[in-house]
């Protein structure tokens, strides 16, 4: 056992996804598909890079012999010998615990992680909750990584122009929405009869609220058309950091580390500021103020002025880009931390290093979730400062 | 097989499905934030905008009322204390007349005493001197009419009436001079 390597495990999951696939036909038919359960998702199986590890490891057998848990075999859990109980957790940590299933956990999927015991064999199908599809796939073609590795299976070939599969990112923004909503309803009606806010948590509510119209929207965007605006920057701040927060907690994700979802806020805010703009002077006059007045000779003018209103307009792109970026970066590298950090478990769990790598994990982790939890805020912060700066500079160009 | 599995996770992280745009997803985004909006915005962001003004109105009404009370009751003190200081004044001058007026009623009833005590006194002495008058009339009257029946019971005569009268006239002269 001791000779078992994580390349082993994966490369025992690499055969059972095989098996499987032949079993279930699944790369012939949308059926099939269906019924496997997209257990081939990106977390899944590295085929060959680790594959050739286990040539010389002379335990596969021992391995292949109970260890088809992968789909609905379940032997280890029914029998439960110590060897199949310890093959079990090898193959659990293999596969939760490999690279790929790490990243996995950070980026998109169509099904959220749901816990399971034992973890391995018919665990694995248990925990996972799948997301009904609405737009059927004709097809499931395998995206070859570095070495060969398949890193995840894209689901192309629409039956439509446009898939419409709602994600887990998709539902986490609707119960995020449903959060928001549930907050800040009743917190509106408190305030609108004369209450007080009472307690601790409609005090934060009721601090935040404000802290983000006086210290945000209000020197952003100026005074005097921030109430306008504060819709709009209040809905971007929670809802960004109910997003954010929602990664925080296990089984979930951040939707905000997902270029796809923080292009879309990045795109509610480049059309306010440019509906802004445009409603302020006018389209071409809108057009016309992204290049600064200049008191410079006529000649150099007709030169400058031109390249300078170029690079303001692609600017006006930039930044609007840039802060989808920012907030998807800042998010997903927080995750991909930890991931790397429990990835270091699954690398020497079966080495000794694993006494000291794993408690100095432990903390590391909680170290990096507790940074998390202060960039959950400080990011929804910078989100909703910027839209404010944006639609200020819209309001007042240069 | 730390550097391979670290180099698989950096390759699949560089190249993973969050850097991919995928345009259902952003489609989806964009629906739940616009969605999000317009219910917060009617049933959320209007009222608490409208809470929040009134409260902040009703704070600087308070505010206001409370700097125009702080004033007034400044200025009901410093009429109090300029009253309390003219009331010391005319407590003293009160105190003062009450005790001239005190001094004027005590000096009056001691003058109505004294001449009543005076009155009373002449009084006396007049009823006194009438009295002793009386008496001295009483003593010569009767030491006459004593002395009368003595001499007449002595003389074998009596004293008719007017030698009667002149006897105790003479007697009582002689009695009111001292002799």
């Amino acid at each position: 056992m001791k000779n078992n390597s994580l390349g082993s495990i994966v490369a025992l999951q690499d055969d059972e996804h095989k098996a499987t696939q032949e079993s279930h036909g699944h790369n012939e038919s949308d059926a099939g598909h269906e019924a496997v359960g997209h257990d081939k998702d990106a977390h899944d199986h590295d085929e060959d890079d680790h594959g050739h590890d286990h040539d010389e490891d002379g335990h596969e057998g021992g391995d292949h012999d109970h260890g088809h848990g992968g789909h609905g075999h379940g032997g280890g859990a029914e029998t439960a010998t110590a060897d199949e109980w310890n093959d079990g957790v090898d193959l659990a940590m293999g596969y939760y615990l490999s690279p790929d299933s790490l990243i996995g956990h950070v980026q998109d999927s169509d099904h959220f992680e749901l816990p399971a015991f034992p973890p391995w064999g018919e665990g694995m199908a248990k925990g996972k909750l799948s997301i009904p599809q609405i737009s059927p796939y004709t097809d499931d073609s395998p995206l070859m990584g570095e070495n060969g590795s398949v890193w995840a299976y894209q689901k192309n070939d629409f039956v439509g122009p446009v898939t419409f599969q709602p994600t887990k990112f998709v539902v986490l923004e609707l119960i995020g929405a449903l959060i928001v909503a549930a907050i800040f309803i009743p917190y509106a009606k408190r305030i609108k009869s004369g209450e007080r806010p009472v307690g601790r948590f409609w005090n934060v509510i009721d601090v935040m609220v404000c802290y983000i119209r006086d210290e945000v929207a209000v020197p952003g965007i100026g005074s005097s058309d921030a109430k306008r605006f504060l819709p709009f920057v209040w809905t971007i701040f929670f809802f960004v950091l109910t997003l954010n927060l929602l990664g925080m907690v296990p089984g979930l994700g951040a939707a905000t580390g997902s270029i796809s979802v923080t292009a879309a806020l990045a795109i509610s805010v480049f059309f306010v500021v440019m509906a802004t703009g445009i409603k302020k002077m006018g389209f071409a006059g809108f057009l016309k103020a992204q290049a600064p007045h200049l008191d410079i000779n006529p000649i150099v003018k007709i030169i400058l002025v031109p390249m300078i209103w170029a690079i303001e307009v692609f600017g006006l792109f930039i930044k609007h880009a840039v802060l989808a970026v920012r907030l998807f970066a800042n998010m997903f590298a927080g995750h991909l931390v930890v991931g790397v950090f429990v990835a270091f478990i699954g690398v020497t769990w079966h080495t000794s290093l694993i006494w000291g790598v794993g408690p100095a994990v432990i903390v590391a982790t909680i170290a990096v979730n507790v940074l998390e939890l202060l960039v959950a805020f400080i990011q929804a912060y910078v989100f909703a400062f910027l839209t404010s700066l944006f639609i200020g500079a819209a309001i007042h160009p240069h | 097989m730390l550097n391979q599995s670290l180099a698989g996770l950096i390759a699949s992280g560089a190249a993973s499905p969050p850097l991919e745009l995928r345009v259902d997803t952003l489609i989806f985004s964009l629906l739940i934030f616009v969605g999000l909006l317009a219910v917060l915005f009617k049933f959320a962001w209007t009222p608490i905008v409208e809470g929040l003004d009134a409260r902040e109105k009703r704070m600087v009404d308070d505010i206001e009322a409370a700097r125009i009370a702080k004033e007034q009751a400044e200025a009901q003190l410093a009429a109090y204390q300029e009253k309390m200081a003219g009331a010391d004044g005319e407590a003293s001058a009160l105190i003062a007349e009450a005790k001239s007026t005190a001094n004027d009623a005590k000096e009056k009833i001691m003058a109505e005493a004294a001449a009543e005590a005076q009155k009373t006194r002449e009084r006396a002495l007049a009823e006194i001197e009438a009295a002793k008058t009386a008496a001295v009339r009483d003593l010569a009257e009767s030491s006459v009419d004593s002395a009368v029946s003595l001499a007449g019971s002595i003389v074998g005569r009596s004293l008719d009436k007017s030698d009667h009268s002149a006897l105790i006239e003479k007697s009582l002269k002689q009695f009111t001079t001292g002799a």
